[in-house]
């Protein structure tokens, strides 16, 4: 028998059309399970980035140190930010004791206003970047730049950090920016002209997959038993889980495989329906290797036609939607992952029904 | 007679025995040359399939030798009818000859004019899966006549179909050992159904000897 293979494309898009319903019935569920493979990861990746946004912006990662009362134990400014040498901590600052002052005029409502110094820029970008609170009367003011305010060259940023109660210490929730102020509240805030000699607390930003080497860290220059106490801005912090936790117990992480499964299932079940024809084509003369290009042809082209369709209309919905690159990149790594692995699943099937058919050759012939 | 070292197909002495040890035929002698066709009749489970299997090389033979053309290429009309289902009656006739290479086209056109021949004209554009068996039958022995290939074995081609139709298929089939210059071996029941002239072989287990035809 002298099969050629130039004839086996034609065979394959004349058996695909042949079964038109077949045919898009795989394509549509290779869309559809493309699909939900790339939303279901970016979406766990944007879904664990809103969490870590909310959790650091409620103090998950924000380390503090201060002095316990009634021990000679002090804190200094350089104590505070040498610590930003340490692998992990992102930032740190230093904070005064807060003092009761008059806002605006000495008959003005009475505001708490500390000093505070460091890494301040890195602080805040690193607990809310994107936040942007508006000055009111009830915010802690703290300028440690302007030598006279008021009366010095106006200053481009200053420092505003929003408290929801007035009264509240700035150390539990830190949602801040740096924002300019207008001509009518000049002159009427605290000005720091120097660093203090002693700092009451310090504030680190910390990288919140090192917490534990870095509080171990912290704790041993400066254990409890000298007198110093540590905490998370928020209070119960280990309750929850990480975000590298969160996002590596992600059931999407699996969609990948869960995809290739089932589309390898549907091709093996359409391999199993298909059988009489693969069994005559055997009987024609085709060897192994022609059933394979001319099947595994069908499976690629039926495969790449869902990744594609996929595509299209991901394109379309991350066009017109507000998603992060970073959490499209990981939607694309999970889809190239369940391509290459559908690929290659549907191949081995492939080639397992192509030799099985040409060596049953003989039973299909054997008269019965 | 054209010598023996040209046949197409050859067997000398050819015994096959069954797993139980009991010799189903032996001393089988045969050749055959391109234009040849014989039709081998014989009862049921006397090993006219086997036979068939031996010269299509899908069985060794338990002794004797088997000789092909290195150049012969193989037909089959399976007694287990097969067919694309979901391929038009027209594509399956042309599929031999389309996966050997000729164009696509050209296949086509002598599987119509072979289809027609075998009474098929009006359901070329039905699909294998809506044939009825005596089409699929009629169906799968186009397939063999448009092909180009060199031999074709056919086992009980006819066994589906009414007397004037088998004989529509059988003249066809010994027809196109002529007019393509091929071998075609028919193991067939139906020997009412071959043309007159046609070179009918009964194989028992002492081997093949020619018959006469029933109506010469």
């Amino acid at each position: 028998m002298t099969p050629s293979s130039g004839a086996i494309p034609g065979e394959s898009l004349l058996n695909l059309r042949s079964r038109p319903l077949l045919t898009l019935t795989i394509l549509f569920i290779s869309a559809i399970s493309f699909v939900t493979v790339f939303t279901g990861e970016t979406n766990a990746a944007t879904d664990v980035r809103t969490y870590r946004h909310d959790l650091i912006a409620q103090g998950f990662s924000t380390y503090l140190l201060s002095t316990a009362p009634a021990t000679s134990a002090t804190l200094t400014p350089r104590d505070c930010t040498s610590q930003s040498a340490l692998s992990g901590v992102q930032a740190a600052i230093w904070l005064t004791k807060s003092v009761d002052q008059h806002l605006h005029t000495p008959a003005g409502p009475i505001v708490e206003v500390g000093a505070v110094g460091g890494d301040i820029r890195g602080f805040l970008l690193s607990t809310s970047p994107t936040s942007t609170t508006s000055w009111s009367g009830e915010q802690t003011l703290l300028d440690t730049a302007s030598p006279l305010a008021g009366t010095g060259p106006p200053h481009a940023t200053r420092l505003v950090i929003a408290s929801t109660n007035p009264h509240a210490r700035p150390n539990a929730v830190w949602t801040a920016t740096l924002t300019a102020l207008g001509p009518a509240e000049e002159g009427n805030i605290r000005v720091m002209v120097a660093p203090p000699a002693h700092a009451e607390s310090c504030a680190f930003i910390v990288d919140d997959t090192r917490r534990t080497e870095i509080t171990r860290a912290i704790l041993g220059a400066y254990p409890s038993s000298s007198g110093y106490t540590t905490q998370w801005a928020l209070a119960n912090a280990d309750d929850f889980p990480t975000p590298q936790s969160r996002y590596e117990s992600r059931p999407s992480q699996y969609y990948w495989l869960a995809a290739a499964v089932v589309l390898v299932a549907l091709w093996s079940f359409v391999l199993r329906i298909r059988r009489p024809d693969t069994t005559l084509y055997a009987l024609s003369g085709l060897k192994a290797r022609h059933l394979l290009l001319m099947l595994g042809g069908e499976a690629i082209a039926l495969t790449l036609a869902g990744v594609t369709l996929a595509a299209l209309v991901l394109l379309l919905v991350v066009r017109h939607g507000d998603v992060s690159s970073l959490d499209v990149s990981v939607g694309v790594t999970a889809l190239a992952r369940s391509l290459m692995a559908t690929l290659g699943g549907v191949l081995v099937v492939t080639a397992a029904t192509s030799l099985l058919a040409a060596w049953n050759t003989f039973d299909a012939l054997r008269d019965r | 007679m054209p010598p023996a070292d040209s046949a197409t197909l050859g067997l000398s002495h050819v015994a096959f025995d069954l797993p139980d040890g009991r010799t189903l035929f032996h001393g089988v002698d045969l050749q055959l040359h391109p234009g040849d066709a014989v039709a081998i009749a014989a009862p049921s489970g006397s090993g006219k399939s086997t036979l068939l299997a031996i010269l299509g090389g899908l069985l060794p033979p338990s002794s004797g030798t088997v000789r092909v053309d290195p150049n012969a290429t193989y037909a089959w009309i399976p007694q287990t009818l097969n067919a694309l289902p979901a391929r038009s009656t027209l594509d399956n006739a042309s599929l031999l000859a389309v996966l050997d290479g000729r164009p696509r086209a050209q296949a086509r056109s002598k599987a119509r004019s072979v289809l027609s021949d075998l009474g098929l004209q009006q359901q070329t554009r039905s699909r294998g899966r809506t044939l009825s068996g005596g089409e699929l039958q009629r169906t799968v022995a186009a397939r063999a006549i448009t092909s180009d290939r060199t031999v074709i074995l056919a086992d009980e081609p006819t066994n589906q179909l009414d007397h004037a139709t088998a004989a529509k298929v059988m003249a066809r089939l010994i027809n196109s050992a002529t007019a393509d210059g091929r071998v075609v071996v028919i193991v067939t029941h139906d020997i009412d159904a071959l043309p007159a002239g046609s070179t009918i072989l009964h194989l028992d287990v002492t081997g093949l000897r020619p018959i006469a035809p029933v109506h010469p």
